[in-house]
């Protein structure tokens, strides 16, 4: 029991380790002079920056 | 702990046992970010902050968690959810306190936590610098000169491929050739030159 209880303690602190720092992130607002920047950079229909069809 | 050893790690990772070329990690940003060249240099920079951070945060949890607790088994995982972690945390606070860098680095920073090559210099100083006899210290200093070293030939290496591309761009290529065909033409011939290199050091 011992063996199998802490790596799934140290994955599931990890695991919420990420959703408190994404929860963080996503609350933190984008500052206004860089929001462009951001709307430049996405790619309208996948919103991810490498895609080139915007470029 | 010596600059002999920083400077060993530092060239041998950027040039001889380069990221992209020789280990064929970080391919995706290699490929998709090497348009242009200030697009190149942002990736660059962004990965090079986030794989020095990442390298010492991944080797401090191995050292002094998951070896002790005998549970190394998952460290895949683990690196996983603490890079991504520490991406989050990154751009969190970059947005918070220093809007001039978030403005170079925010937009190529969510692109990181899926950087392979971040994982791959995470797991190689496991496997090629920790053992149970090395000193922590010694361990975390060269576990980071490494990862600076990456850093550095990943930026070097994306930045002279965007340079050729925009060069590309204008010259008369074959229309089958355009595009990506090229680009990993390029690619290739870039590898072989820089074999070139293995036996410096």
């Amino acid at each position: 029991m011992g063996n199998i209880l802490v790596p799934v303690l140290v994955i599931g602190s990890l695991v919420t380790m990420y959703i408190v720092t994404y929860m963080l992130n996503k609350n933190t607002p984008i500052p206004e002079e860089c929001l462009l920047v951001v709307d430049e950079a996405t790619c309208e229909s996948c919103h991810s920056f490498t895609c080139g069809n915007k470029k | 702990m010596s600059f002999t050893v920083f400077a060993t790690a530092i060239l041998s990772a950027m040039l001889i046992n380069n990221v992209i070329l020789m280990q064929f990690l970080g391919i995706c940003p290699f490929l998709g970010v090497s348009k242009k060249s200030s697009s190149a240099v942002g990736m660059s920079a962004a990965v090079l902050f986030v794989m020095v951070i990442a390298s010492a945060v991944t080797y401090t949890i191995y050292d002094l968690v998951l070896y002790p607790f005998d549970i190394p088994y998952i460290s895949t995982i683990a690196f996983i959810l603490v890079i991504a972690s520490l991406v989050q945390f990154v751009e969190m606070v970059i947005k918070k306190f220093s809007k001039p860098l978030y403005k170079s680095l925010g937009i190529y920073l969510p692109l990181i936590t899926t950087n392979c090559a971040i994982l791959g210099v995470s797991e190689g100083n496991i496997t090629g610098i920790w053992t149970e006899t090395t000193p922590y210290w010694e361990g975390l200093f060269t576990a980071v000169s490494v990862s600076v070293g990456t850093g550095l030939g990943f930026g070097l290496i994306i930045f002279a491929f965007s340079s050729i591309r925009e060069k590309l761009d204008g010259s008369n290529v074959p229309a089958a050739w355009k595009g990506v065909p090229i680009s990993l033409v390029v690619a290739g011939i870039m590898s072989l030159a820089f074999l070139g290199l293995a036996g410096i050091i």
